[in-house]
């Protein structure tokens, strides 16, 4: 059975884009904006010309006294409520902050093992692809609860959908701890 | 002469003789070399257990409702724009006698139409202009043509926050929800998940290996670097002592992780129940003396 749109993928795509070069489809030169022989009378350049030229310049509103009291007070409301939003934030950060230098001082006091491996970072930070933003709605399918830990055998596939993003590990080590003397050899 | 009886007394007192040596040893010193090596595992500082805990947060999935002032501010400045813009330019954009231009006049038609029904009454009028994603499940029919395809929109309150399943990752998607576990016992039964350092171990991966020993391997979690986050020291009551030796309390270093996908296996050995729950929530399940010590490391929102 002869199918009647194979006749076109018979074609390679090379020689397809040769047939399409050798059939030019080029606009005549009046149409073409910039070039010395366009057609002047054409409507859209007096509209881009009156866009830029003839535009009204944005002018302060004019109000009233009372409309410009009232104006007054609601911009010093909303600046009142941003700047309480910030200081909640702030003092939140400040807490957290003060927690985690607490904590670190505290295991300093234990010794140097846990403390110097716990101020390793990594030398490029990287943060798994599974962590994301906030949107404006949730997604269609809600929580990933069928989460299944990725096999150890390196020759097996991952999962059923290879495609899926790698789960992340604890923190890959890429320097070796600092004072290898403390180390118990397990 | 008396010397060598003298040596010879001492080196039978030590060696165990060829007949002794197959015998089981007794009940006592076997329980003493259990505990020598158990202590040499777990990580002691002046008495008191290193413990690694895990404060793991289920971020805010979707963005905050604006809040009722908010709201009415950014109309405000929204008004006073539209009042005070220039015009339009309707044949820039799209060209004369086209489908999409015909669409465009349509819309501002329907538009000036609802502004003079909305004279009567401001509160509709809010809500049909600006509110269009608010809490409305489908986009109106009117916007959508008959060639788009309509776009589904999930609801920002699941049915999850409406029975209030505390062990559900979908409820109060605009809030940061945290793992708390129920220990078998009955004063201060809900707490972080939490367990001891080993010696070869450092913090991060005593976290990892507590977590995935009480509550199960089949969660996608990220811990936060290897710093951690809060310290927490308290005292065991005088009749607890763990593995048979002696602890003066615990000094818990809590480390921040992340869950991307799965939930909570219980082991129902340490644990009986979890639950995920806002800071908020949080003060109804754990002790005030824990809370106040923990609060700080948590978020708001």
């Amino acid at each position: 059975m002869t199918n009647h749109f194979s006749y076109r993928s018979a074609l390679s795509t090379s020689i397809r884009g040769l047939l399409a070069r050798t059939v030019k489809k080029s606009k005549p030169k009046s149409e073409i904006p910039g070039s010395q022989n366009a057609n002047i009378t054409d409507t859209r350049y007096q509209i881009i010309k009156r866009i830029l030229y003839e535009t009204p310049k944005p002018e302060l509103p004019k109000m009233t006294e009372q409309d410009l009291e009232k104006h007054e007070t609601i911009d010093r409301a909303w600046k009142l409520f941003l700047r309480n939003q910030q200081e909640e934030r702030e003092n939140e950060l400040a807490a957290k902050y003060r927690m985690l230098n607490e904590a670190n001082l505290e295991l300093e006091k234990l010794g140097s093992r846990l403390f110097n491996s716990a101020q390793i970072g990594n030398k490029i930070m990287m943060f798994p692809r599974q962590m994301k933003i906030p949107t404006e709605t949730p997604p269609l399918n809600g929580w990933n609860y069928d989460y299944k830990p990725p096999s150890s055998d390196p020759t097996k596939p991952l999962s059923s959908d290879p495609t899926k993003p790698l789960p992340s590990d604890p923190i890959k080590d890429s320097e070796p701890l600092p004072s290898d003397s403390n180390k118990v050899s397990s | 002469m008396f010397l060598q009886k003298l040596r010879y007394r001492i080196f039978k007192q030590n060696k165990i003789s060829f007949f002794s040596r197959n015998q089981p040893i007794s009940q006592k010193s076997q329980s003493d070399i259990l505990n020598l090596l158990k202590s040499d595992k777990n990580e002691v500082h002046e008495g008191y257990r290193i413990v690694a805990g895990i404060v793991l947060s289920r971020t805010p999935i979707i963005l905050r409702d604006p809040h009722p002032f908010e709201r009415e501010y950014y109309l405000y400045q929204q008004r006073l724009e539209h009042i005070h813009a220039p015009p339009f330019p309707v044949d820039f954009y799209f060209k004369k006698g086209s489908v999409a231009e015909k669409k465009w006049r349509e819309k501002k038609e329907r538009e000036k139409a609802e502004a003079s029904l909305a004279f009567g009454s401001r509160k509709t009028k809010n809500k049909t202009s600006s509110e269009k994603n608010g809490e409305e499940e489908t986009i109106d029919s009117s916007d959508v043509s008959s060639d788009e395809e309509e776009i589904k929109i999930a609801n920002k309150i699941t049915s999850a926050d409406l029975t209030n399943d505390v062990k559900s990752l979908d409820r109060a998607l605009q809030h940061t929800l945290y793992l708390i576990v129920k220990k078998p016992r009955e004063t201060h039964s809900w707490q972080f998940p939490q367990g001891g350092v080993e010696k070869t171990e450092t913090l991060v991966q005593a976290a990892s290996r507590e977590l995935e020993e009480e509550c199960g391997n089949c969660m996608d979690v990220w811990f936060v670097g290897r710093r951690p986050i809060g310290y927490y020291k308290y005292d065991y009551p005088k009749c607890f002592v763990k593995d048979n030796i002696e602890y003066k309390g615990a000094k818990v270093f809590f480390m921040a992780a992340h869950i991307f996908a799965g939930q909570v296996k219980v082991d129902n050995k340490e644990i009986i129940d979890f639950a995920w729950v806002t800071k908020q929530e949080m003060k109804n399940y754990v002790h005030t003396e824990y809370y106040e010590a923990v609060k700080d490391m948590l978020s708001e929102h």
